[in-house]
C-alpha cells in the first residue's frame, strides 16, 4: 500500500486546489469576517467536477472512490475555511443510507453526490456524550409502523435537511428510521455553533412513520453507526489536517513580511522553532492519516479502526496546537475575525467536541487494541 | 535480488527462523533490555551473520555484502530487531564500510574491509572535539604533511566505543583556508600508532561510555587518508540516505514499547494490573499512537527513498520526533517501575534483588539517562529544527 499520492490523486488534488482557489478568491467579505466562500455554491461545483460524492458507490452517484479519495477531498476543504458540511451532510447519511435495502435510500444518496443535502442524522442525546448504541429515544409499534419519542441533540445540518434519520430503540435493539423534517410531532429547533455553523435540536412526540421508514437495524443499527461515524472521524482527522497545512502556511507568510525590531519575524529564532515543531507534528499526523487512509482501503478491521482513532487523536492534539499557535504568531491582528486565522482553532474544536475528545479516541484505539 | 510484496512474507520468515536457529535467548533478552553486548557476544554473532552472509547487508556483493534493494535492508534490519538481534559494530558496518566502498582507493579496500567485517578491526568515530560540538566544521585537530606522513595534533571527545576499539575514522585540519568546511581530511588512524592516548569519559549514572583522545605528534600515513585532500568533510556527511531511514529509530521504541507492556500486566496500582488503570491507560495510548505514527512516517521516508533516492531533509523531521518517542516511552517504563526503578546496574549482581524486583526493571532508569544523548548527539535536536527552517519551511 502506497503513501505518496499516485498520478490520478495528483490530478484531483490539483483539480481541487484549483476549485477551492477559486471560490476563495471569489469569496466576499460578509459581516466583517475574513471572506469564506458559500458553501451551496461549492459543494454544486465539487460536484459538478466529480469530487463531492465520488467516495461513494457507484450505485449512488460516486466512482467508489474510497477511503483515499475522502481523504484527498476533506484535506483540501479544511484548508479553506467554509461551513462546507460534508461531514454531517454526505459522510454520515451517505454510509447509512447506502447501506439500507430501502429503495429510495439510494436515491437520497445519489442527490448528496450532486452537493446536496436532503438528510442529516440525528442520534446523539442529552447527556451521552459520544455514546451512541443506546438511546432513549423509544420506537413503539403503532399498527402497521412505527411511533417515535424522543429527544436528539446536536445535529449538524439538521436546519435545512429534508429527512432526518434518527436512530430510537424498541424490544428488538437500535434500529435507524428516516423521518421527513416536517412529520407530525417533529420539533427543529436550530442554533449557532461558535465557528458559525447552524445546529439542530430535534423532539420527536409520537411521531407516526411508516413500516418502511426502517431505514437500518434492529440487529445491525450499532453496528451500522458505528461504521458510519468511524468514517466520519476518519474525515474529520483528514480536514484537520489540511487545516494545519493552511493554518501553518498563512502563518509563515505572515512570518516573512511582518518586520520588528527592523527585521521580518522570520529571522527571529524562537519563532523558527515554533514553526519547525508544528511542521513535526504536522507530518506525523499526515502520515498516521495515510496509515488510516490505507488500512481502511484494506476493509473495515479492527487495525483500521484503531488507525482511525490514532489518527484523529493526533489530529484533534495538533490541530488544536496548531490553531493556537498560529493565532499566537500572528500576535493581535489574530485574534480578529477580519483577517480569520482564528478559524482553524474554532473548527478543531467544533470536530472534537461533535465526534470525541482525545481521551475518547485513545479509549477507542486501547479497545481494538486489545480485542486485537 | 529485489524485495517484491509476494516474498515479503517469506523473506520475514527466514529471518525468523534464522534467528530461532542462532540467537542465544540471553542476548536476546538483553537486547529486549537494551543492554549493551559483551564484546566476545558480539563477535560471536558477527561471524554468525558473517557465515550467512549477513554481515553487512548494505556492502556490495564483491566485499561481503547483498546487493539487496533499499526496501529489502530495511526489512532485513526491522525483521532483525523484531526478534531481539542485537545490532553489533555499527561504526565498521554502516559508518566506514561504506564510506570505504564509495570513496577508498583500492589498496584502501583491500586492506580494511575484510577485516571491518571480521571485526579484527574495530572502529570508532572521531568526528567530535571540546570546543566543536554542534558546530563541527570549527574543529581544531591539525594534519599536517611532512613527507608521506601526516603528524597529526589535537584531541576527540564523545568517542562511543572508543575503549573496545584499535581504529579511529575521524576529521582533522588540513587547511585553514576558505570556509572551515573546505580544510578538513578524512583519516584512518591506528590507535596504536605512538603517541595516541585515551581516557574514559564517564556518563552522570557512572558507566563507562565515552572516551577522549589524545594526538601527540601522531604519524599517520598519507595513504591513509580517504578522498582527496581537504574533502573530508563532504564524505562524513554523506550518511547513507538508507542509514537515514533509521533515524526515527523506531526499532528501539518498539522494543521499548514491548517492555512497557509486559508491565502493564505484571505492575499493579491500587491492587490492579497497571492496564486497567484509567491514567495508565492513557498514557499508554499517547505512546502506542505517537509510535504508530512514527512508523508510518518511517514507512513514507522508504517509499520516498525507493522513488526518488533519497529523503533529504525529512530525516530531520524523523529524528526530531523519533528522539522524543523513545525518551517519553523510558520515561513511562520508569514511572510504571515506580521504586523497582531504583537500583543500579550493579545491584543485580549482588543477589540483593532475585524474586523481589522484577527482571524487566533491569536497565530501566540507566537507559533513560543513555538517552539523553540522542538529543544532542548527530546534530542535536536544535540543529534539526534548523535544518526544518531552513531546508523545508524556507524562513
Amino acid at each position: 500500500m502506497r503513501f505518496a499520492a499516485d498520478e490520478d490523486e495528483v490530478m484531483i488534488e490539483d483539480m481541487l486546489d484549483r476549485a477551492l482557489q477559486n471560490a476563495r478568491n471569489a469569496a466576499e467579505r460578509v459581516d466583517g469576517y475574513a471572506p469564506r466562500p458559500d458553501a451551496a455554491a461549492l459543494r454544486v461545483q465539487l460536484a459538478e467536477l466529480g469530487l463531492w460524492g465520488a467516495w461513494l458507490p457507484e450505485a449512488a452517484g460516486g466512482f467508489d472512490g474510497g477511503p483515499r479519495l475522502l481523504m484527498t477531498l476533506a484535506r483540501g476543504l479544511g484548508r479553506v475555511p467554509t461551513h462546507h458540511g460534508l461531514i454531517g451532510g454526505c459522510v454520515i447519511p451517505g454510509a447509512l443510507l447506502t447501506r439500507s435495502a430501502r429503495e429510495d435510500a439510494h436515491d437520497l444518496a445519489a442527490r448528496m453526490a450532486k452537493g446536496e443535502i436532503p438528510v442529516a442524522v440525528a442520534v446523539m442525546e442529552p447527556g451521552a456524550r459520544w455514546t451512541r448504541d443506546s438511546p432513549t429515544t423509544r420506537a413503539e409499534g403503532d399498527g402497521s409502523g412505527y411511533r417515535l419519542t424522543g429527544i436528539k441533540s446536536h445535529v449538524a445540518e439538521g436546519g435545512t435537511a429534508e429527512h432526518f434519520v434518527v436512530s430510537a430503540r424498541d424490544e428488538d435493539g437500535l434500529s435507524l428510521f428516516l423521518v421527513p423534517a416536517d412529520a407530525e410531532g417533529l420539533t427543529v429547533s436550530t442554533y449557532p455553533a461558535t465557528d458559525g455553523t447552524t445546529w439542530a435540536m430535534v423532539r420527536a412526540d409520537g411521531v407516526r412513520v411508516g413500516s418502511s421508514a426502517r431505514l437500518i437495524g434492529p440487529g445491525d443499527g450499532a453496528a451500522a453507526l458505528d461504521k458510519a461515524f468511524t468514517l466520519a472521524v476518519f474525515t474529520a482527522a483528514a480536514e484537520l489536517l489540511g487545516s494545519c497545512e493552511a493554518a501553518l502556511a498563512q502563518t509563515l507568510d505572515y512570518l516573512r513580511t511582518r518586520e520588528q525590531f527592523g527585521k521580518p519575524l522570520s529571522t527571529k529564532q524562537a519563532l523558527q522553532f515554533r514553526a519547525a515543531d508544528l511542521h513535526a507534528d504536522i507530518e506525523m499526523l499526515r502520515s498516521q492519516v495515510l496509515g488510516a487512509a490505507n488500512a481502511l482501503s484494506s476493509g473495515y478491521t479492527r487495525r483500521a479502526r484503531s488507525d482511525v482513532a490514532a489518527a484523529m487523536t493526533l489530529a484533534i492534539q495538533t490541530g488544536d496546537l496548531v490553531g493556537r499557535e498560529a493565532i499566537h504568531l500572528h500576535g493581535a491582528i489574530g485574534m480578529t475575525r477580519e483577517l480569520g486565522i482564528g478559524y482553524h482553532l474554532l473548527r478543531a474544536d467544533i470536530l472534537s467536541r461533535w465526534l470525541g475528545s482525545a481521551e475518547h479516541f485513545r479509549e477507542r484505539f486501547m479497545a481494538e487494541e486489545a480485542a486485537a | 535480488m529485489n524485495m517484491q510484496t509476494g516474498n515479503e512474507a517469506a523473506f520475514r520468515a527466514e529471518i525468523a527462523e534464522f534467528c530461532q536457529d542462532n540467537l542465544d535467548p540471553a542476548v536476546r533478552r538483553q537486547s529486549d533490555l537494551g543492554l549493551p553486548l559483551a564484546q566476545e557476544a558480539a563477535l560471536n554473532w558477527q561471524s554468525k551473520l558473517v557465515a550467512r552472509g549477513w554481515g553487512a547487508p548494505s556492502w556490495s556483493e564483491e566485499w561481503g555484502g547483498t546487493g539487496w534493494d533499499m526496501r529489502k535492508l530495511f526489512i532485513f534490519e526491522e525483521e532483525m530487531a523484531a526478534h531481539g538481534a542485537p545490532l553489533v559494530g555499527t561504526f565498521n558496518i554502516k559508518m566506514i564500510g561504506p564510506i570505504l566502498q564509495a570513496h577508498g582507493t583500492p589498496e584502501q579496500k583491500a586492506h580494511y574491509l575484510p577485516k571491518a567485517l571480521s571485526f579484527e578491526h574495530q572502529w570508532c568515530q572521531g568526528y567530535s572535539e571540546p570546543g566543536a560540538g554542534s558546530d563541527l566544521a570549527s574543529l581544531q585537530t591539525r594534519a599536517e604533511q611532512i613527507g608521506d606522513d601526516y603528524i597529526v595534533n589535537g584531541t576527540k571527545i564523545w568517542t562511543s566505543e572508543g575503549h573496545l576499539a584499535n581504529h579511529m575514522f575521524c576529521l582533522v585540519r588540513t587547511s585553514r583556508e576558505g570556509r572551515q568546511q573546505a580544510g578538513i581530511s578524512f583519516l584512518l588512524i591506528d590507535l596504536d600508532t605512538p603517541g595516541v592516548s585515551r581516557r574514559p569519559v564517564h556518563h552522570f549514572y557512572g558507566a563507562h561510555v565515552f572516551n577522549q583522545f589524545f594526538f601527540d605528534n601522531v604519524r599517520v600515513p598519507v595513504a591513509n587518508r580517504v578522498g582527496e585532500e581537504n574533502a573530508g568533510w563532504g564524505i562524513a556527511k554523506a550518511l547513507l540516505e538508507h542509514e537515514r531511514l533509521f533515524s526515527a529509530r523506531h526499532t528501539e521504541a518498539r522494543r521499548k514499547l514491548g517492555r512497557l507492556e509486559r508491565l502493564s500486566h505484571e505492575v499493579q496500582i491500587d491492587g490492579r494490573p497497571a492496564i486497567q488503570d484509567a491514567q495508565f491507560r492513557d498514557d499508554l495510548a499517547k505512546r502506542k499512537i505517537e509510535l504508530r505514527a512514527l512508523e508510518n512516517a518511517t514507512m513514507r521516508a522508504l517509499e520516498r527513498l525507493v522513488d526518488d533516492g533519497g529523503i533529504g531533509p525529512f530525516a530531520s523531521v524523523l529524528k526530531l520526533r523519533g528522539v522524543e518517542v523513545n525518551q517519553r516511552l523510558d520515561r513511562a517504563i520508569v514511572q510504571l517501575l515506580g521504586p523497582d526503578a531504583l537500583p543500579a546496574q550493579a545491584a543485580w549482581e549482588g543477589g540483593a534483588l532475585d524474586g523481589i524486583v522484577p527482571d524487566e526493571a533491569r536497565n530501566a532508569a540507566e537507559s533513560r539517562y543513555w538517552w539523553r544523548g540522542p538529543a544532542i548527539a548527530g546534530g542535536s535536536q536544535e540543529m534539526q529544527r534548523s535544518i526544518i527552517t531552513k531546508h523545508i519551511l524556507n524562513l
